[in-house]
């Protein structure tokens, strides 16, 4: 007897149980995996949620990021991004967070949702997930008759076998309740998607490739047109950021829709009320109605900002194209009327100089070949008059582009943070927070070369692709 | 010299605000308090008079009423600027002295504020004709310390709240409001921390920061600190009687304390005394209290006297016209910066009067050396002198200064606006200055401001090298952009030849300046007089100090006699400033200028009920009357 016992006692020992081991856990993995990835990717959240972050294979695009170019670029001035969000969740769930963890614990599919009530996720997790819960319940930690359990700050729910959770108890009862939320957009061909409702509703895919290519569309109003557009790359110098679009009220509009994102900022309001009154205090009006008839298209830029001076004083350009000869009449005449000038000559461009309050701001007007271009102040012209390429041009079907360069918004972003800090404007930070803290966001963000977005209209949808963060060395390929 | 719009360049910036926000203030040159027209307290300005206002206030937001006082009620407080604003009658006294009284007829009770003359703490007393049904009295305060300004952004601290406050609290019978330089994310880890029982941050002791300390002249009933705003503010306490129960609050906080009415005087008095560490401010409210409201108050009068008799007006101008010259002169002083020398346009936030404007150089300088405040107007000449700009920046070139500025030196505009005229008239009144000073002080103030005025000389030269083929542009501040104007050249004119003087004198000869002066003129001849040698300007008075015709020439008697009536008929602030170029073109004139006897009081007068608290008004109107009371 005692030597049957010692011969089976063998036979489940040694490296028979590993490989029982491994082959259990192995067999565990693909059926876990195959059951997370069999839901679709849904979601439930408010009906007055207006943002929505959705992805088919969270686990996987978060691993994707990892290995991309745009990290390795970041990493040495940031090398976790999402530190922050790592610590907050291994402290509200006692798990810290990678993607295999992520993979077995809440599955694949992931939304997370911004609504009035508060910010929520919606997964389909594992049967890990599910079994803890189980068992919670079984001792006694049961959902309310709401369906709505607890755990930590946590509170959540199921529905249709996903799981909703978030720190608002009122965003989860409304998940649960509302019929009426936005439909989701996902795309299980890209990394994440972004969604936004408002008076500009659209998505962004965010896709797996050098230089975070993305694409996606919004309710926008843009003028269609036929010819191509030359004046986005046609700067001299590569500018901080500028708008091209077919008319400017499209660059206009296009602007309001980036305001809705930072008009709640405090200072917004009082800068926009002091850009407001200098202009009306300056005595300039507005340009007749059709003052850019006959441009093909126009292109608003910003070159620069001396944010060492006083007040820092943007370096500002204005460029309308034309298919032919420039018009004669100056397309912003009225709008100085009455305010002296100077008569100037810019090589063989001649123009004015609207003298208004020194030499850093004072508009000068120039007319070219096939240009009528305004700048901030006399030297800007002096670079930019006679000098602005004919290309390359954008596809042709391009009727908005949008180009902005990291390095000069990251520079630009260092000075401008350390002169608030140093003036103790950012709330319950000095200068050394702000160096701890923020600059090494902002280095790693500089290092992202060129943000390049092409818009097309297509009745009252602009549809547009492009990349976030172009390496500038394949830039201008 | 004449600023024509009454304004600075912030209201741009800044909005119009409330021309009520300071209708009365008191000061020493470090601490500044002012009051708005209801009573309430909306100025408290430290260490100097354009430093950051150390209380918040707005006149829109009824939450933020800076201080005051109130008279509790059953299930409430009566705050006296709120229910009796329209009653208030916030006076400085009759004798000029910038003590503050506010007349609450309604309810017979009067308050007093004032500035102690040598210690930065202000006392606010409430009395009261009769005792108050609670025997309490209820001192509120929405203190934000701040302990920096901003470059080229006056009154940052209304705007971006971020830079005020941090912590109030109550301990020993006082009340704190306190905050630290440059406050890390750590140091307010520290106050919260301490707010939940831990000990208390290190900066209590060590470091410097603001410190705003008030105490009563007896021991509080109570005391409650809580958030500006909201259910949990230290205003809701005080209403719901809320007392001790709250004695720290973290953030945007005030604080209230009640104060046991004295009997025998029927009246609560509050000190508050600010410094630059918690010792600072604990040492001037000791020595205040120790003093007691009587003695400071005789002190700051006796001060005040004092100060205000140098220079005294001749007897037969008469104790009305000496009263008026008394509160010219207060207001002026209460506005210099005691340590610097700059003298402050006005207390005020909104707009952002609180910075010393480079164009009224010569109109303050000038106004203190009438009134024999020469070491006065020595040292404002020398702030400006060593703000000229010493090397070549964009839109900022050397030899021109900026066109505000704080007392510390830094810039309070923006550094586009370049206005010729102010190192001009720097210059002008630098020589003006130099021939009213003691032989043998000349030496070494020529020396000191030799290297400002050649800068400054050489930079006027430069911009009106090529004013006979091209326009130069100055910033205009009527039409608040850059024009150009004879008005400009003729101050750069006065400018250049009183520069050149001083080179003379000291011992060199700039040929340079004096070819410009000579290409200055003939332009000013140019477009200022016709073939016939007669005045074609629009206004030729503003040419007054050109010389270009002498003073005596009968070719200005139409001027002399259409602005004399123009001044009769509208006794205004820009009447005021008509009067002082026509007195200053006839100072010689002794005949002349008694004729302006019966317009320089009433005109004087209209423009300081306007302009109660404004040093630029406060000047021309001492200009004016020890010009022609002499």
């Amino acid at each position: 007897m005692k030597r049957l016992m010692g011969r089976k006692r063998k036979l489940i020992t040694g490296w028979r149980l590993f490989f029982l081991a491994v082959v259990a856990v192995a067999s565990f993995w693909f059926t876990e995996n195959r059951f997370v990835s069999s839901a679709a990717a849904r979601a439930f959240y408010p009906a007055g949620t207006y943002c929505m972050i959705s992805s088919w294979d969270f686990p996987k695009a978060w691993a994707a990021f990892h290995r991309s170019d745009v990290f390795q670029r970041m990493r040495k001035d940031w090398p976790r991004p999402y530190g922050d969000w790592e610590l907050a969740v291994r402290l509200d769930t006692g798990i810290r967070p990678d993607p295999n963890r992520w993979t077995l614990w809440m599955g694949r599919r992931t939304v997370l949702a911004y609504a009035p009530e508060g910010v929520g996720i919606t997964s389909y997790p594992g049967h890990l997930t599910r079994m803890a819960d189980a068992l919670r319940s079984a001792l006694g930690y049961r959902p309310d008759d709401k369906g709505i359990a607890t755990y930590r700050e946590f509170s959540y729910a199921w529905r249709d076998g996903y799981l909703i959770a978030s720190k608002s108890r009122a965003y989860v009862e409304a998940a649960l309740a509302d019929s009426d939320a936005p439909l989701l957009h996902t795309d299980s061909d890209a990394m994440f998607t972004v969604q936004w409702e408002g008076e500009h509703p659209g998505y962004v895919n965010f896709e797996n490739g050098a230089g975070a290519p993305v694409s996606g569309q919004m309710e926008f109003s843009a003028t269609d047109g036929e010819r191509a557009l030359t004046l986005p790359q046609a700067w001299p110098t590569a500018p901080m950021l500028s708008v091209t679009a077919r008319e400017p009220d499209d660059a206009v509009a296009l602007f309001s829709v980036f305001e809705n994102v930072i008009e709640d900022a405090p200072i917004y309001p009082w800068l926009r009320g002091l850009v407001g009154q200098t202009i009306t205090g300056l005595g300039v009006r507005a340009p007749r109605e059709d003052w850019a008839a006959g441009a093909d298209h126009v292109s608003i830029a910003l070159l620069d900002v001396a944010a060492d001076q006083a007040v820092p004083l943007p370096d500002m350009a204005l460029a309308l194209r034309y298919p032919d000869a420039a018009p004669e009449r100056s397309p912003i005449g009225e709008m100085i009327e009455g305010i002296e000038t100077l008569p100037y000559v810019w090589g063989s461009n001649s123009g004015v100089m609207v003298p208004l309050l020194g030499t850093e701001w004072s508009p000068c007007i120039a007319r070219t070949p096939h240009d009528w271009i305004v700048t901030s102040r006399e030297p800007l012209m002096a670079e930019i008059a006679g000098k602005l390429a004919e290309g390359p041009a954008c596809a042709a079907e391009v009727d908005v582009a949008l180009r902005a360069s990291w390095e000069k918004l990251g520079a630009f972003a260092d000075q401008m943070v350390q002169r608030f800090a140093k003036d103790e404007m950012i709330p319950r930070m000095n200068v050394d927070d702000v160096r701890a803290n923020i600059l090494p966001k902002i280095a790693a963000a500089s290092k992202l070369g060129e943000l390049r977005i092409d818009g097309t209209a297509r009745g009252g949808t602009l549809k547009f692709s492009g990349h976030l963060a172009k390496s500038t060395e394949s830039a201008t390929k | 010299m004449m600023l024509s719009a009454a304004l600075c360049i912030v209201v741009a910036l800044l909005g119009a605000g409330d021309a009520n926000d300071c209708v009365a203030m008191s000061g020493n040159g470090s601490l500044t308090i002012g009051f708005d027209s209801s009573g309430a307290l909306s100025i408290c300005r430290w260490p100097g008079t354009t430093a950051a206002n150390q209380v918040t206030y707005s006149s829109v937001d009824a939450a933020n009423r800076g201080g005051m006082w109130g008279v509790p009620r059953e299930g409430g407080v009566d705050w006296l600027p709120e229910k009796y604003a329209c009653n208030a009658v916030v006076t400085i006294a009759e004798s000029g002295m910038p003590i503050v009284t506010i007349a609450h007829e309604s309810i017979g009770a009067t308050e007093t504020a004032f500035v102690c003359n040598d210690i930065d703490v202000a006392v606010f007393r409430l009395e009261f004709k009769e005792m108050p049904a609670s025997n309490t009295a209820i001192w509120y305060s929405d203190f934000s310390p701040c302990t920096s300004v901003v470059r080229a952004l006056p009154s940052s601290e209304w705007i971006f709240s971020a830079r005020r406050d941090m912590v109030a609290f109550t301990q020993d019978d006082t009340v704190y409001h306190a905050r630290p330089n440059a406050p890390s994310s750590a140091l307010w880890d520290d106050v919260k921390a301490w707010l939940a029982g831990g000990a208390a941050p290190y900066w209590f002791t060590k470091g410097n920061g603001t410190w705003i300390a008030y105490a009563a002249d007896t021991k509080f009933a109570g005391a409650a600190c809580g958030a500006e705003h909201g259910e949990n503010s230290a205003e809701a306490f005080a209403e719901a009687s809320e007392w001790n129960a709250h004695a720290r609050a973290l953030g945007a906080c005030a604080s209230a304390a009640a104060i046991p009415v004295d009997p025998g005087t029927r009246s609560a008095t509050v000190y508050v005394a600010l410094g630059e560490t918690r010792a600072d401010a604990d040492g001037a409210l000791s020595i205040a209290r120790h003093r007691g409201f009587q003695a400071l108050l005789d002190a700051a009068r006796a001060d005040w006297k004092e100060r205000v008799q140098i220079g005294a007006l001749p007897t037969d101008a008469g104790d009305g016209v000496a009263q008026l010259k008394a509160r010219a002169e207060a207001t002026l002083l209460t506005l210099a910066d005691r340590n610097i020398g700059a003298v402050a346009r006005g207390p005020q936030s909104r707009p952002a009067t609180c910075v010393a404007v480079a164009r009224n150089v010569s109109t303050i300088a000038y106004a203190l050396d009438l009134a024999g405040h020469s070491e006065a107007a020595t040292r404002l000449l020398k702030f400006y002198a060593h703000a000229v700009r010493t090397s070549d920046a964009p839109g900022a070139p050397a030899g021109s200064l900026p066109a505000q500025l704080y007392a510390n030196g830094e810039e309070a505009s923006p550094q586009v606006i370049l206005d010729v005229q102010a190192p001009a008239w720097l210059l002008w009144s630098i020589w003006q200055h130099d021939a009213r000073l003691p032989e043998q002080q000349r030496e070494a103030y020529r020396k000191d401001l030799r290297k400002s005025v050649e800068l400054a000389g050489d930079f006027l030269s430069n911009w009106s090298r090529a004013i006979r083929d091209t326009p130069a542009f100055s910033y205009d501040y009527i039409q608040k952009r850059d024009t150009h104007s004879v008005n400009t050249i003729a101050v750069v004119y006065a400018g250049l030849r009183a520069a050149n003087a001083f080179m003379r004198a000291s011992g060199e000869e700039r040929t340079d300046w004096a070819q410009r002066s000579v290409e200055l003129e003939d332009y000013l001849r140019f477009n200022a007089l016709d073939s016939s040698g007669k005045f074609k300007a629009a206004d030729p008075l503003s040419l007054w100090m050109t010389e270009i015709v002498g003073a005596g020439d009968p070719r200005w008697n139409a001027t002399v006699q259409s602005v004399g009536g123009e001044i009769s008929a509208n006794p205004n602030p820009e009447s005021l400033e008509k009067l002082v170029k026509l007195s200053m073109l006839l100072r010689d004139q002794n005949e002349k200028l008694s004729a302006l006897k019966p317009v320089a009081v009433t005109t004087a007068q209209a423009a300081l009920k306007i302009y109660p608290c404004d040093s630029y008004y406060a000047a021309l109107a001492l200009i004016a009357i020890l010009t022609v009371y002499k």
